[in-house]
């Protein structure tokens, strides 16, 4: 009898601290990601309240007939790969030179260089939309100035590359900081020990700092590759995907399916496309994330 | 180390030290330019981009504070932001705490389940997301965003202060629980208090990314000028002043200094949380 009694308390307890939280995250993401699912098996326009249900039919349509949405996945991998790419690179390298610089600078630059990481993206696709529109044009050599003439927004691949750019000023410092945290982890017991023993400068980088920041970089190169495949207010601002579908990033091209040429329901199709790629990337993320664990 | 050693280490720091304020300068390049060409009267800047003004004007402050209601934009971000923030941080607390300490297999699969989210991309809900907002007349007012930002948050922030509660011992809530002590007072009296720190990180962490988000309040906000947030008014100026760049980048530079505030006052703070957030 008590027994039962403080059973029935602790249920109503767990409810009272677990249920609200369940609660909105069930409304506001799970129904949703049904409804995304759902309605990527309809014609549904987005505005009106009928629709049909035309089975599998968009996703046919879209590997085999759309080469709109072909190209959009194109240029979306090649970008999450140079994004990647270079981001881990030129992030690593800040931190093994910030490591390098050590005191009171280090803390200077580390705040420097993350500063845009706290601006809205899309201000900053604003300003950078100004610098390659307005003042690259004026340093350009064609105009007297030093910087190679380049239109950035009238060929594709320059585009892209303005898309790159944008991402990479404002997220270089966020993983700058992980990485900062995975040097500052390192035993520094490991380098003396290897000073000692007449290993130089690059030798201990090769031998000690990169094999105990696999970790870091681990973490580093998924949130990489899936904020990457993210990435809409860039494209949204500064180029509308084009010229073309140079840019036309997977992201975008789903909102813009949705809201200016309103096919809701193929674009649900496109979103249910983008959510099994991320969860293919997070699935993987935890595979290596264990594997670490085991290995520590 | 031989002093041969000590003054090559040297060398290399102060080559260091000089590249990376190279790269922080690169930073700031953008920053300047925007800022420069915020000062110049129209014809000045269409002489060139690239000058200094000649006397800073502040007639596009004025202009860029008036046509895009500032303070009204700053008020309704404001306002979106705490109350989503406060939301957040209550109901994961209370969730993580609840699912760190019962050990059933209901409450492992549910922490599971929070989990599960952070792998859904935002874009993959946005079309039903939207639809549902305008079915429960959630759109176009702020409690109805707030409300839509808590359900989205909650799942990353359960899984950060489920592995704090973890580490927090058990015996000052098993003493007030012998007290007679009510769960609910238990939680808000002796456990909150405890997990003041990451419950601060993630508050941080949280109230930043609701104040520079711009597609969610695109989405549920559009159509009403008087509930534009910060992010909205940018997009919303730019897209008056297509060619007056010295207007809107007036209006760039009024949305940044918030954020350069919070980022000085709250410093740690975010780049502690963001690190554990992705080490984890």
């Amino acid at each position: 009898m008590v027994n039962k009694k403080r059973k029935k308390q602790k249920i109503v307890s767990f409810l009272v601290f677990v249920f609200p939280a369940l609660l909105l995250y069930g409304v506001f993401m799970i129904v949703p990601l049904a409804g995304t699912i759902g309605y990527s098996l309809t014609d549904w326009d987005g505005i009106s309240v009928s629709f049909g249900w035309n089975g599998l039919k968009n996703y046919v349509r879209l590997f085999t007939k759309d080469t709109v949405f072909a190209e959009s996945m194109r240029v979306s991998f090649v970008f999450v790969a140079a994004y990647t790419v270079l981001v881990n690179v030129l992030a690593l390298g800040l931190a093994l030179m910030l490591d390098l610089a050590g005191g009171k600078r280090k803390q200077v630059f580390k705040s420097i260089i993350f500063i845009p990481n706290v601006v809205s993206l899309i201000m900053i696709a604003f300003i950078w939309q100004f610098i390659f529109t307005k003042v690259y044009g004026e340093l350009a050599i064609g105009n007297g100035g030093i910087l190679p003439d380049i239109t950035w927004f009238s060929k594709g691949s320059t585009a892209m590359l303005t898309v790159i750019i944008t991402l990479l000023w404002q997220s270089l410092g966020y993983f700058m900081v992980i990485y900062i945290a995975g040097v500052e982890s390192i035993d520094r017991t490991y380098y003396e020990a290897a000073t000692i023993d007449g290993a130089n400068y690059w030798q201990r980088v090769r031998g000690i700092t990169l094999p105990l920041m696999l970790p870091s970089i681990t973490v580093n190169i998924f949130l990489a590759v899936s904020g990457a495949f993210k990435t809409f207010e860039i494209p949204y601002l500064m180029t509308r995907g084009g010229p073309g579908n140079s840019t036309n990033l997977i992201a975008y091209n789903i909102y813009k399916e949705a809201y200016a040429s309103n096919h809701a329901g193929y674009a649900c199709a496109k979103a249910v496309i983008l959510c099994l790629i991320l969860m293919t990337v997070a699935a993987f993320q935890v595979r290596a994330m264990k594997r670490k664990e085991i290995e520590v | 180390m031989t002093e041969k050693d000590l003054s090559r280490g040297g060398a290399k720091r102060v080559i260091v030290t000089v590249l990376l304020a190279g790269v922080c300068l690169a930073m700031f390049v953008p920053l300047f330019f925007a800022v420069i060409n915020s000062f110049k009267p129209y014809s000045e800047m269409m002489t060139s981009f690239v000058t200094l003004p000649s006397k800073p004007d502040f007639d596009n402050y004025i202009r860029a504070w008036k046509v895009a209601n500032y303070q009204r934009s700053f008020v309704v971000s404001l306002l979106i932001t705490i109350f989503s923030t406060a939301g957040v941080v209550l109901f994961s607390s209370m969730a993580a705490y609840k699912l760190a300490r019962t050990k059933t297999g209901l409450s492992d699969a549910l922490y599971m389940f929070f989990v599960f989210a952070m792998a859904i991309p935002f874009h993959a809900i946005m079309i039903p997301l939207v639809q549902l907002a305008n079915k429960m007349h959630l759109a176009q007012n702020i409690p109805g965003i707030v409300l839509i930002y808590w359900g989205m948050m909650i799942p990353f922030a359960v899984f950060m202060l489920h592995g704090f509660v973890k580490s927090i011992p058990l015996e000052l809530e098993e003493a007030a629980v012998m007290e007679g002590s009510a769960p609910l007072h238990t939680f808000f009296k002796i456990v909150l208090p405890l997990m003041k720190t990451p419950v601060a990180t993630i508050a941080t962490l949280d109230a930043l990314s609701v104040w520079n988000d711009f597609l969610m309040p695109m989405l549920i906000l559009a159509g009403k000028p008087n509930l534009r947030t910060i992010p909205m008014m940018q997009a919303n100026l730019f897209g008056q002043y297509t060619s007056e760049w010295n207007v809107a980048l007036a209006g760039l530079v009024l949305g940044l200094v918030p954020c350069l505030i919070f980022f000085l006052i709250m410093q740690k703070n975010i780049v502690s949380g963001l690190t554990a957030g992705a080490v984890k």
